[in-house]
């Protein structure tokens, strides 16, 4: 599921924002990168959601903005795995 | 020309009689639950549930199956506060001279989402011809107009979570302009349906994670995570204070200005200096003709997000400066009422200022730093002060402010008891 995550980040990632060539795990979400707000991570966040079944409500994103697409997937990886523990 | 509340309506998730939801606020009792299974907000951990209005009571029998909650909460609201108010149209006032400004955030979705259903499922044949005034946005204004023979100016007004602090102030400009002697204005939202609610939730604006409904809603705590999503109504009686003074009744509370703004900043982000917030603020205590020392008592927007709730600290510190006045957001005990929230707390603020009592903010248990405020918390706090303020702020940057003074007279107080008698009330 890890590399899921990020593979479904980028996938999805390139679609919201088309006009971003070369997006990878790298890519930051907000300036500098794909200039995404809150509302827009938080679609991303649903992409995720729909293609792996999983539920991200209580999801902290308001920080994601400071993410890259791989810290944003560590970050999905660290609340499911918070989730299993309980 | 100077206006007064005369009459307050109220539907909302602590109940309709306006004196027993106030005292509730008072003593920090919540409003809010789980949904039940079959609710449409299940999956949310905590939501602000009216009491249930029935449409036989408010509409003719061939209109009864279709007409969205809103339109009906508006009409339960609207009647109590013209009965509140002790006024009846034709009667107390010219029908030309009454004027009804009745605001929705959405409107009818609720209603059109089943119809559209109905469509998918259906065809042309599944959608109801009585549809369009089921869920038109304007169609609370115009049923309350029709049930009381309001014949004066009439509209809706969308601003999100600002609309019906919007329609108050609509109240007092048309007073002002000698549009009208009385206006009915007030909000009312109904944002249980599926699609409503799944959008909130996926945009995580939505408190969540909390086991027990009544602690979900936390303003200004350090622990908030988010604001819980509530229906409702509020409509107010705005009168011309000399109508009133001739019919003997002084009202709940003069209403002595407004202000508006807009962030311009983000659709739905709130502007983090809250300078747009600020300005609101500004505009209103000096249309009221006031400086920031008159003030008292704010009862703020404080939806528990935690980007709101800190925009606005910044904002009422910058408004106020040296002169911070007490603080509470009652919707940590109602939930956020959308497009009706700011005429329920419009209505929060004018009782406030006739009992002398201000509402505490429940939840806050441990204030944000980055909330620096004078805040009202645990129990309500005994204050008699003469000028209050109630803030209302949207997604789309809309910010509206509006500032109660006490009444020029005390006459008469349709519903209201004397502000001695419910401090002594208390006390004892």
């Amino acid at each position: 599921m890890a590399d899921d995550i990020r593979r479904i980040l980028v996938e999805e990632a390139a679609k919201l924002r088309p006009d971003v060539s070369a997006v990878d795990g790298g890519t930051p979400l907000g300036t500098g990168g794909l200039e995404m707000d809150s509302l827009t991570i938080a679609e991303l966040a649903v992409s995720v959601e729909t293609e792996l079944g999983v539920d991200l409500i209580g999801m902290e994103i308001d920080q994601a903005k400071g993410m890259t697409i791989e810290q944003f997937a560590q970050h999905i990886r660290t609340f499911l795995s918070a989730g299993e523990a309980k | 020309m100077s206006a007064v509340i005369t009459g307050i309506g109220l539907v909302t998730p602590l109940g309709r009689h306006p004196w027993t939801v106030f005292a509730d606020l008072c003593a920090g009792q919540s409003g809010l639950v789980k949904a039940p299974d079959d609710h449409p907000a299940v999956s949310l951990c905590a939501v602000g549930m009216a009491p249930p209005v029935e449409s036989a009571d408010l509409l003719p029998p061939a209109e009864r199956h279709m007409a969205d909650r809103f339109e009906l909460m508006a009409l339960a609201a609207a009647r109590d506060a013209l009965a509140d108010a002790g006024l009846v149209v034709g009667v107390d006032a010219d029908p030309y001279r009454v004027a009804v400004v009745l605001a929705t955030g959405a409107g009818g979705t609720t209603l059109f989402e089943a119809q559209a259903v109905a469509q998918f499922e259906r065809g042309r044949r599944g959608v109801s011809p009585l549809l369009q005034p089921g869920f038109l946005s304007n169609m609370a204004a115009a049923r309350i107009a029709l049930e009381h023979g309001i014949m004066g100016y009439s509209s809706a007004i969308a601003a999100a979570c600002a609309s019906g602090a919007h329609a108050v102030a609509e109240g007092l400009r048309l007073i002002r302009e000698d549009v009208a002697d009385v206006v009915v204005c007030g909000g009312s939202e109904s944002p249980f349906g599926p699609t409503a609610v799944a959008s909130f939730a996926n945009a995580r604006a939505l408190a969540t994670r909390w086991a027990s409904p009544a602690e979900a809603c936390r303003p200004f705590d350090l622990r908030r995570n988010g604001f819980v999503l509530a229906e409702g109504a509020g409509v107010l009686v705005v009168e011309n204070a000399a109508h009133a003074a001739a019919r003997e009744g002084a009202g709940y509370a003069a209403l002595a200005g407004w202000g508006a703004s807009t962030d311009a900043y983000h659709l739905t982000v709130p502007r983090p200096d809250g300078k747009g917030a600020a300005y609101s603020m500004r505009r209103a205590l000096a249309d009221a003709g006031l400086g920031p020392g008159d003030v008292g008592y704010v009862n703020a927007h404080g939806t528990g997000t935690k980007l709101g709730d800190a925009a606005e600290s910044a904002a009422i510190n910058d408004a106020f400066g040296d002169c911070q006045p007490a603080v509470s957001s009652t919707k940590a005990a109602t939930g956020h009422l959308l497009g009706a929230a700011g005429a329920v707390e419009a209505a929060f603020t004018a009782m406030a200022l006739a009992a002398g009592d201000l509402p505490p903010t429940r939840n806050l248990d441990e204030p944000d730093p980055r909330c620096d405020l004078d805040h009202v918390r645990g129990e309500s706090r005994l204050s008699a002060v003469d000028a209050a303020m109630s803030n209302s702020f949207a997604f789309g940057g809309h910010n509206v402010s509006l500032v109660f003074t006490t009444p020029p007279a005390r006459r008469k107080r349709h519903g209201a008891p004397h502000r001695r008698s419910l401090r002594l009330r208390k006390q004892g």
